[in-house]
């Protein structure tokens, strides 16, 4: 699919005055004279192999460029699925709680206006407010420039880095939690009405216990479900979460990428990013099976 | 002469009657009402924006002096302000409606059309067919959708046409799915069953029994759809695959933060976040099926 | 009443009302009855006479929309009705257990079996969860089911299991009183009257007191000594099982021994009761038969009927001193057909 783009990828890192027997070493050395077909047949025995290509932009393997991204992806991913996570269950508990009343009200229409923006605008705003205006937290990026770290395991664990990493995590967090929060509150109102709830009121379990043993544990069912295909779709968020807050991850460079027309580190970029979603899918159902005594494996 | 005048008049009567049942049953449900009430609100500047904007969106404005008006707070002139380019923010927002809408409304239609008809077949002859085109969904929920659409449409071309394309050729899997469960269920209610029996063909079948019944599940997509495909159109403007020609508020957006002004310049980046807000969720309310898709029963594998 | 028997239950003039937003539901109205210890008392009436209500409000589980108006409920002497959590908790299964009308949503659905009867005991006693699942065990030998279907989900049992499964949860705790709210409906003939052998079974062992609700006369007729007639949130005749089953007081209850078949006895064609249950928003003060009944006149639409002291009991009906001939004329096919003859 790549090589279909219009405009002779090469032009763009080729000399124009190179002769035409140089352009042809390089056209071979990148592989791109032979016919499309064959590249890709090529293409995917060295993927297999692990060689993703080298990226035109940097001059590296392509793999190495996305493998420094890729961290930086996965922890800002994690931890705003964790928030999401529980801020949708917290969150829905509690307006379950309040149903009825102003706070009912008012938090799901809160909720509904957070799903219904955009997520890059959202961070634009939290930038303006927490970053420019009230400057308590950074502009963007993933560290304070020339901040020195001995390693990448202390550099994820130190405080600059969580600095950096509060608003883009919050941000993607709070727009993944709204749909199963709002999940969360109406299951939890169906579940109370339930009669096996009527009948654990009969047996004289307390009120703490029916809430939390029988109560959240099936309004989680359809929590889960809906938080799974809600991380699925976030893999896509975080690219405009990325370009928002320019944090150095996979999704901000597949976007440089393209704009660069630079395939290998494109084309990794996109298979990282499908393999992401596929295993997070994976998770989903595995979890949900987990949960659910009655799904059936097969 | 006489008869025709006669079914006239009863035509016209006919219309009024359905018109009358329809606003009631809509009024009935208060949160819809304000979600078509929005939607309508923003389907009539789209349609009457080139006689709202005060300006050309893309035209740089100076001043008495001959000096560009950049990044202008709100005015007499300006009611949104301008832009770092001098550009009229209220003009851009007004015309920009109209991607918005165009690119809402048509991609909600294609992509339940087409998945309404694929949940139909999958479902009503299951089997093969449905091992196939079940497969076939589940590649499809495999590939991320947002990157996908940004590597289509820098390959194709920024535009109009070829984000809606992106857009349905990922976002009917949804449909399709619940659909389907909803064509299992229906399956084996008993005047299905009738109807084979009384010979009628798979096609008249699907269509004329069991179509309507999944209807009212289609209309929820088609506006739960209608947001989805505005926030994807943003998103890609965002990213700046936006079409070049026609201002979208994605595009508003991206410029505001290109530019750097954004912090500075808060009606330039307030107002489109306000109203894809708005339409948005106008699109959410007048579906009201965030429950239906949360529905546990239709996660049939 | 028989004196000298102890009275376990006692209920006097319970009221309770449902708020729904058109008004208020008279759910029951007015109702009183006693249940002395060994006893088997029988609760008969269409669904919607105000049955489930009666139950929920003696076990205080009622919907929060659900409004006690007035009365007492004595057990053993005590208020139930003014009794703090604590003690309502511990009445709760100890003393009074519930055999719930769908078996099939009653039990949760993530948890296994053995886990739900263990938590219900843990509940009420200190003893450990080894100690617990033994006697879970023992209680599901008493219904008839295996031991290892303790480690199943409830999704895992057919509806006749279910059923026994919940009775066995009933009973695990020994409580004085067994409440059954319709344990047979939901279930085909065969099983229902493998479950009716299997409540016998119990009761002849068992030694507590039950309170069945059905609308099922041939169940009442199985398993009862006492009967409670109830009908638009009252209770119109109370009695001896025996005696009401052949010789009804009360229009309803007439109409209704003609309305079941018996197996046994000579052929007589099914007479039904036409019209439909009294709606109970805003019930009229009248008798809430009236409307249905053949033999009510100008006075038994308007005024409530007086409690009319029998040898066994009670009833309700403007008319009960003219119970034979009552009896005479409900024989008759045309009595019931509305419209028709006024006796």
């Amino acid at each position: 699919m790549f090589r279909v783009v219009p405009g002779d990828p090469l032009s763009m890192y080729i000399d124009a005055g190179l002769g035409e027997e140089a352009t042809e070493v390089l056209l071979q050395q990148y592989g791109l004279d032979k016919p499309i077909l064959e590249q890709y047949i090529i293409y995917v025995k060295k993927v297999l192999r692990g060689d993703f290509g080298i990226s035109f932009q940097y001059g590296k393997p392509a793999i190495n460029v996305i493998g420094e991204r890729f961290w930086n992806t996965f922890f800002l991913m994690i931890t705003s699925l964790f928030i999401a996570f529980f801020t949708g269950i917290v969150g829905g508990v509690f307006l379950a709680w309040k149903r009825g009343t102003l706070i009912d009200s008012l938090g799901t229409t809160i909720i509904l206006i957070v799903r219904s923006a955009p997520v890059f605008w959202t961070g634009m705003i939290f930038l303006s407010l927490f970053a420019f205006r009230l400057e308590i937290l950074p502009l963007g990026g993933m560290n304070t420039p020339g901040t020195y770290f001995p390693n990448q395991l202390v550099k994820f664990f130190s405080i600059d880095f969580l600095r950096h990493l509060i608003l883009p995590a919050l941000t993607a967090g709070i727009y993944s939690a709204a749909t199963p929060l709002l999940v969360m509150r109406t299951s939890i109102l169906e579940v109370i009405k339930e009669d096996f709830i009527e009948l654990a009121r009969a047996r004289g379990i307390k009120e703490n216990q029916i809430l939390f043993k029988h109560v959240m544990r099936n309004a989680l069912l359809p929590t889960v479900t809906v938080f799974a295909v809600q991380a699925g779709l976030a893999i896509g968020g975080i690219v405009l979460v990325e370009t928002v807050f320019r944090w150095p991850g996979m999704g901000r460079e597949i976007v440089l990428a393209v704009a660069a027309r630079d395939y290998p580190v494109a084309q990794t970029a996109f298979f990282l990013i499908g393999a992401m979603t596929v295993i997070f899918n994976l998770i989903a159902d595995i979890l949900y099976a987990y949960v659910d005594p009655r799904v059936v494996w097969n | 002469m006489e008869l025709i005048k006669f079914i006239i008049k009863k035509r016209e009567l006919f219309r009024i009657e359905i018109i009358k049942n329809t606003i009631r049953f809509l009024k009935q449900d208060k949160l819809r009402m304000i979600g078509i009430s929005i939607f309508l609100f923003f389907l009539v500047i789209a349609i009457f924006a080139a006689y709202i904007a005060p300006y050309n969106p893309m035209e740089m404005n100076f001043d008495g002096d001959g000096n560009l008006k950049r990044l202008q707070p709100p005015s007499k002139d300006h009611l949104l302000g301008t832009t770092y380019m001098g550009r009229d923010v209220f003009s851009q927002m007004i015309i920009g409606s109209r991607i918005a809408l165009l690119v809402g409304i048509l991609s909600a239609f294609c992509v339940v059309f087409i998945g309404t008809n694929i949940g139909l077949i999958s479902g009503y002859y299951g089997g093969k067919i449905d091992n196939i085109i079940m497969r076939i969904v589940d590649i499809i929920y495999g590939i991320p959708f947002l990157p996908f659409a940004l590597i289509l449409v820098a390959i194709l071309g920024p535009g109009v046409k070829n984000i809606i394309i992106a857009i349905v050729l990922i976002t009917w899997r949804n449909t399709a799915r619940v659909i389907r469960s909803q064509v299992l269920t229906l399956k084996t209610r008993t005047f299905i069953e009738a109807a084979k029996v009384s010979g009628a063909g798979d096609l008249r079948i699907i269509y004329k029994y069991i179509a309507p019944n999944v209807m009212p599940l289609s209309m929820v997509y088609i506006s739960l759809t209608m947001g989805s495909a505005i926030m994807t159109e943003v998103s890609l403007s965002f990213l700046g695959y936006g079409d070049p020609l026609l201002p979208s508020w994605g595009k508003i957006l991206y410029s505001c933060y290109s530019s750097q002004a954004m912090f500075k310049a808060w009606w330039w980046m307030v107002p489109p976040g306000i109203a894809i807000i708005l339409l948005v969720l106008s699109g959410f309310l007048m579906g009201r099926g965030l429950e239906e898709i949360a529905n546990p029963k239709l996660r049939i594998r | 009443m028989i004196q000298n028997e102890e009275i376990l239950l006692e209920v006097k003039n319970l009221k309770t009302y449902y708020k729904i937003s058109t008004g208020i539901i008279k759910a029951i109205d007015n109702v009183s009855f006693q249940l002395n210890r060994g006893e088997t008392l029988g609760l008969i009436g269409e669904s919607g006479c105000g049955k489930t209500t009666l139950i929920k409000t003696i076990l205080r589980i009622l919907p929060s929309n659900g409004l006690i108006a007035g009365g007492i409920i004595n057990y053993k002497g005590n208020n139930i009705l003014k009794m703090d959590s604590k003690r309502i908790n511990k009445l709760r299964w100890e003393e009074i257990s519930l055999i719930p009308q769908s078996a099939m949503n009653s039990l949760d659905p993530v948890y296994k079996l053995g886990d739900q009867i263990v938590e219900t005991i843990l509940a009420h006693e200190s003893i450990s969860k080894k100690e617990a699942y033994k006697r879970s065990e023992k209680v599901f030998e008493i219904v008839g089911l295996g031991k290892n279907r303790l480690k199943d989900y409830p999704h895992q049992y057919s509806g006749g299991m279910k059923q026994r499964a919940v009775i066995a949860m009933s009973l695990v705790l020994n409580p004085e009183i067994i409440i059954a709210d319709e344990p047979t409906t939901a279930l085909d003939v065969v099983v229902q009257a493998q479950i009716l052998s299997k409540i016998n079974n119990i009761l002849e062992n068992y030694k507590g007191s039950l309170i069945m609700a059905t609308h099922d006369i041939s169940v009442i007729a199985q398993t009862c000594i006492k009967i409670a007639v109830m009908y638009g949130g009252k209770i119109v005749e109370f009695g001896k099982a025996q005696r009401i089953l052949k010789k009804p007081y009360h229009p309803y209850m007439i109409a209704m021994k003609n309305a079941f078949p018996s197996v046994i006895g000579k052929k007589k064609k099914l007479i039904s009761i036409s019209g439909n249950p009294p709606s109970l928003l805003n019930p009229s003060e009248g008798c809430r038969f009236a409307p249905r009944c053949p033999f009510s006149f100008k006075k038994c639409l308007s005024v409530s009927p007086n409690i009319y002291k029998t040898s066994d009991g009670y009833v309700t009906c403007h008319r009960f001193d003219e119970v034979d001939k009552l009896q005479y004329y409900s024989e008759k096919e045309e009595t019931w057909i509305q419209g028709k003859v006024r006796i």
